[in-house]
């Protein structure tokens, strides 16, 4: 037997000699290739289309010339109403605020779900854009999203993201990681099924009716017995897909947004969204409505298991410098470039520049994988980690003393 | 009555003289015949403290100049400090538990001289001359030291005296008699030089003495300590350290108990053993020696259980003209010589589990000589050595032992004759198994070498036999430059899997050769009979020499590599899918959008 066992090692050695990967590589690459060839295909939804759109702003402590700018941008796709929900402390955007035409509600309530819903209720259109504050749209933005809800099935649309005027290698990985998901994951969920997992906050637009349908189970949201503060998008998201709506990913309709450009910040939000996700995820797999969206599931399935496999690849590459086997090293790192590289073409093709970036990137998603095992270890725990809010007693509080003095005196 | 007792010492002293004066002796000597004989045998110091059972005689330059009579054969040493006088043996002025010797003391038979913690530091003055100096030596007496601290002192006061000072301090315990040390130091002794003899070394149990050392360290001396001819020592929790020459020494001593040895920066071998045969030592433990860590000479039957040596200068352990010995669960840290060293005529040692690790790539693991009767490896691991067993003697046997990053495993060379490999398995390193041309009778079996970047097997030993196992290596998995006979091995994981020399004449039967570019390379005039046998590579055969195939000998190209044909198939269809994408999406238009934005490809 150990005979046997010994030849079949042998021989086994030999392929694993000439392949960078191996049988997990080949898994891994079968499941991207089925997300990959949807993706192909998916084309944004072309018609003339159009309902009358509000535009939904939660705001706080947000930089004020990037504030105007996006104003500006949201004004110049002629939408029925900018709805402006600013916090009672922040004076600076209520200042950039009264510049333009557009409609204020000043809020003592901390956090951003409050401000949405106070936002939906205050708009009457039939459909609302719910937009982050430091968001600018194309010009066409409102004409574009408005086409998918041609379809009386869908409830929502995001659109597709880009980072806004990238500067150093955080943000140029985060425009590559928002290429990935616009051109891959949200555009195979479109074309497969038209159910996306999530429509970025940064751009969401809804059918009004269906804001106003889930609006309590929105607010109230618990996961494990915890009230949850953040991840507001992919809970809107799947109160949609739950209800038999479909979300669709209109990528002709672009909008671009700052990003943290210093890794502490970057990694508290990474943190924050890998803690939604699995949130998110987990619930909807346990849940029915989940059945209808086969393709759907399965991509959610696939991100969760990458999590854990992708740091196989870092460990084999850790064993073969300790065994000091350079070949493999080589091979394997090579691998990584050049099959990283193939994977983000839709983003080299656009930054070509970027292609010098796939080393830097795939170490960074070796640590993204580790932060999301992080997250897991850690969903139970709400803070928002990039704003001076979190969770206590249930309620959403603000955390600096500063702003708490604020509130006390609101 | 006084003038009675006058004329009877003078008359005592008279005949004394006359007694020296036919012995032709230097000096004049005056009192007890004994006294004075003592004085002589014992190289005449300038003083000598001479214990007796019921008195204590004090000579100076041979002359009885007082006596004590301590009423009882025990005498402790606070009791000399005491009564001899600080020019003999006194307490330092304002360090009442500091004892100073300034004499040489013998100790009588039938007498003890204890030395405990009521005297915390004991400094043994070690003179200008051989004689001057002192020590502490008797036969069929006891010497016993408890929790004190001996040391030398210079004349200066310098504390331990220089090694080379000719009147160093040394203890010596003779025929009948007991020394034992109980959590002592004995620091600065031993005499150096021509004149200095065996037991002169710093603390000897010499032939038919006995006694213990528990929980004590020798340090600093010529010798650590010696048991020379000893009965029945037991040493437990004893540390050497610092000696000039060798740490410990145990030759000719019988029924010694050791039990946590240890020697530690000695500037010879760690601990020597000679000239007892059949016995068994275990726990030895030594490191950073500029010697052996261990080293036996002209053993028969030794069994050294669980040695261990780290960073020993001249290797760990070194058997020399060894019989019958058994070296069981070695663990060696080497950085310059041999981890286990075998040599001289007619050895035969069996070196079973041994745990050696080399670093800076240091001489060999085992070395096996030549001119050794027989040896046996058995289990293991060796690791980091330019050669991990190097074999030039022979009817050597190594079985079941692993080797990892060696330059090369083993090493088969000189005139070995009947060495056998079986079941060994060699990682990593250049070259796994290296015979040379003179070398006969070689046989491996079983044999697996794995990773060599250069050599599985290279071989130019006429006749050598390989059954089983398996071979590989970075260029060639077998290399055979003298005739071989192959049986059931798989050779691969290499660029060449068997290369034959020029008129090499070889034969294989049920091999499985595997290999990235040639199977068998056979050179001009070179035969190989094959049978029964797989080829695949590339190039399965190549070379002007000739490959004749017997029974069901198949050759064929390599397995097809589908995992990495399925990986540039999985990158065809990512540059496909992006190009169905382009084209799909040739005619979209840059987003209209404010001139600030910049991302907008």
């Amino acid at each position: 037997m150990s005979a046997l066992l010994d030849t079949t090692l042998y021989d086994f050695r030999y392929y694993l000699v000439y392949l960078p990967l191996g049988i997990l590589g080949l898994v891994r690459w079968s499941c991207w290739l089925v997300r990959r060839a949807p993706a192909a295909l998916y084309r944004p939804v072309r018609n003339d289309f159009r309902l009358p759109l509000s535009i939904v702003v939660p705001v706080y402590q947000e930089d004020p010339d990037i504030f105007a700018h996006a104003i500006e941008s949201w004004l110049a796709n002629d939408v029925e109403e900018i709805v402006l929900v600013i916090d009672v402390t922040d004076h600076a955007c209520q200042e950039v605020a009264a510049r333009y035409p557009v409609t204020v509600v000043i809020t003592d309530v901390p956090g951003k779900r409050d401000a949405l819903r106070r936002g939906w209720e205050a708009c009457s259109t039939d459909l609302v854009a719910l937009v982050d504050s430091d968001t600018i749209w194309a010009d066409d933005v409102a004409a574009e999203v408005c086409k998918p809800f041609a379809d009386p099935k869908v409830g929502g649309v995001g659109t597709r993201q880009n980072v806004y005027n990238p500067r150093g290698f955080l943000q140029r990985v985060n425009d590559m990681y928002l290429d990935y998901r616009y051109f891959d994951e949200n555009a195979a969920q479109t074309a497969v099924g038209r159910a996306v997992s999530c429509l970025s906050g940064r751009t969401a637009v809804y059918r009004r009716e269906l804001l106003l349908e889930i609006s309590d189970e929105f607010m109230h949201e618990t996961f494990m017995g915890v009230p949850c503060m953040s991840g507001d998008d992919k809970r809107l998201t799947t109160l949609t897909l739950a209800r038999g709506h479909r979300t669709y990913m209109q990528r002709s309709a672009r909008v671009w947004s700052t990003f943290p450009g210093t890794l502490r910040i970057f990694m508290k939000q990474r943190l924050r969204w890998s803690r939604n996700t699995w949130r998110s995820d987990l619930r909807a797999l346990s849940s029915r409505w989940i059945r209808r969206h086969p393709f759907l599931a399965f991509t959610m399935a696939d991100k969760a298991v990458s999590s854990f496999t992708l740091l196989f690849a870092p460990f084999f590459m850790v064993y073969a410098i300790i065994r000091e086997d350079w070949f493999f090293v080589a091979c394997l790192a090579a691998w990584w470039w050049v099959s990283r590289a193939m994977k983000m073409l839709p983003h080299l093709v656009r930054r070509p520049s970027s292609f010098f970036l796939v080393p830097g990137f795939v170490l960074m998603s070796f640590l993204m994988a580790g932060v999301k095992i992080c997250a897991l270890l850690t969903i139970r725990r709400q803070r928002w980690l990039t704003r001076q809010v979190s969770v206590v007693n249930g309620v959403a509080v603000r955390t600096s003393p500063q702003a708490a003095g604020s509130e006390a005196g609101a | 009555m006084k003038t009675v007792h006058r004329f009877g010492a003078a008359a005592a002293a008279l005949s004394a003289v006359l007694a020296l004066g036919i012995q032709g002796a230097p000096a004049a000597a005056v009192g007890l015949p004994e006294d004075v004989a003592a004085w002589q045998r014992t190289g005449q110091p300038d003083k000598l403290m001479v214990l007796r059972p019921r008195s204590v005689s004090l000579l100076s330059n041979g002359v009885v100049v007082r006596r004590l009579y301590p009423g009882t054969p025990s005498v402790s040493l606070g009791w000399l400090a005491a009564n001899a006088g600080r020019e003999w043996i006194g307490s330092e002025p304002g360090r009442p538990s500091t004892v100073r010797i300034r004499t040489a003391v013998l100790l009588a038979p039938d007498t003890i001289l204890r030395i405990d913690d009521r005297t915390k530091k004991v400094l043994l003055t070690a003179g200008r001359t051989a004689r001057s100096g002192t020590w502490i030596s008797g036969s069929r007496a006891a010497l016993d030291v408890d929790s004190t601290t001996l040391a030398s002192v210079a004349e200066d006061g310098s504390s331990p005296a220089p090694a080379s000072a000719p009147g160093r301090p040394y203890l010596s315990m003779g025929a009948g008699g007991r020394m034992d040390f109980r959590n002592a130091t004995v620091s600065g002794f031993g005499r150096i030089g021509t004149s200095a003899t065996a037991d002169q070394s710093g603390v000897t149990w010499a032939r038919g003495s006995t006694g213990s050392a528990t929980g004590t360290t020798f340090q600093d001396n010529h010798t650590g300590l010696r048991l020379a001819g000893s009965q029945g020592v037991s040493l437990k929790n004893v540390t050497a350290t610092g000696a000039v020459e060798d740490g410990i020494v145990l030759k000719g001593d019988r029924g010694t108990k050791v039990s946590g040895l240890a020697a530690e920066s000695n500037g010879r071998t760690g601990i020597a053993l000679g000239g007892t045969d059949n016995r068994t030592l275990t726990g030895l433990n030594t490191r950073d020696n500029d010697g052996a860590g261990i080293k036996a000479t002209l053993q028969r039957g030794l069994r050294l259980n669980s040695p261990t040596s780290h960073f020993d200068m001249g290797g760990g352990i070194d058997l020399t003209s060894c019989r019958e010995c058994v070296v069981h669960k070695a663990t060696v840290e080497s950085s310059s010589r041999a981890a286990v060293r075998v040599s001289g005529g007619d050895s035969t040692v069996s070196v079973q589990d041994p745990e050696l690790t080399g670093h800076n790539g240091s001489e060999p693991g085992i070395l096996l000589a030549e001119g050794i009767g027989g040896a046996t490896v058995s289990g293991g691991s060796l690791s980091g050595f330019d050669r991990g067993i190097g074999i030039t003697g022979s009817r050597v046997r190594v079985e079941r032992t692993s080797l990892s990053a060696n330059r090369t495993g083993i090493a088969i060379g000189g005139g070995a004759d009947r060495v056998a490999l079986r079941d060994v398995r060699v990682d990593g390193g250049e070259t796994g198994v290296l015979v040379s041309g003179a070398t006969r009778h070689i046989t491996l079996n079983g044999v697996r070498v794995s990773e060599a970047s250069r050599k599985g097997l290279a071989s130019s030993s006429p006749g050598l036999k390989v059954t089983g196992g398996a071979l590989s290596g970075g260029t060639t998995a077998v290399d055979l430059g003298a005739a071989a006979r192959l049986e059931n091995v798989s050779i691969g994981s290499s660029h060449r899997g068997m290369h034959l020399a020029e008129g090499v004449r070889a034969s294989g039967k049920s091999l499985d050769v595997l290999a990235e570019r040639q199977g068998i390379d056979a050179d001009a005039r070179s035969l190989l009979d094959l049978t029964d046998s797989r080829v695949r590579a590339p190039v399965a055969l190549d070379g002007d020499g000739e490959v004749k195939r017997h029974g069901k000998t198949e050759v064929s190209l390599p397995p097809f590599p589908w995992l990495g044909f399925a990986a540039l198939v999985a990158l065809a269809l990512a540059v496909v899918l992006q190009t169905l994408h382009h084209v799909r999406h040739r005619g979209t238009p840059r987003p209209k959008v404010a001139g600030h934005v910049e991302n907008t490809a």
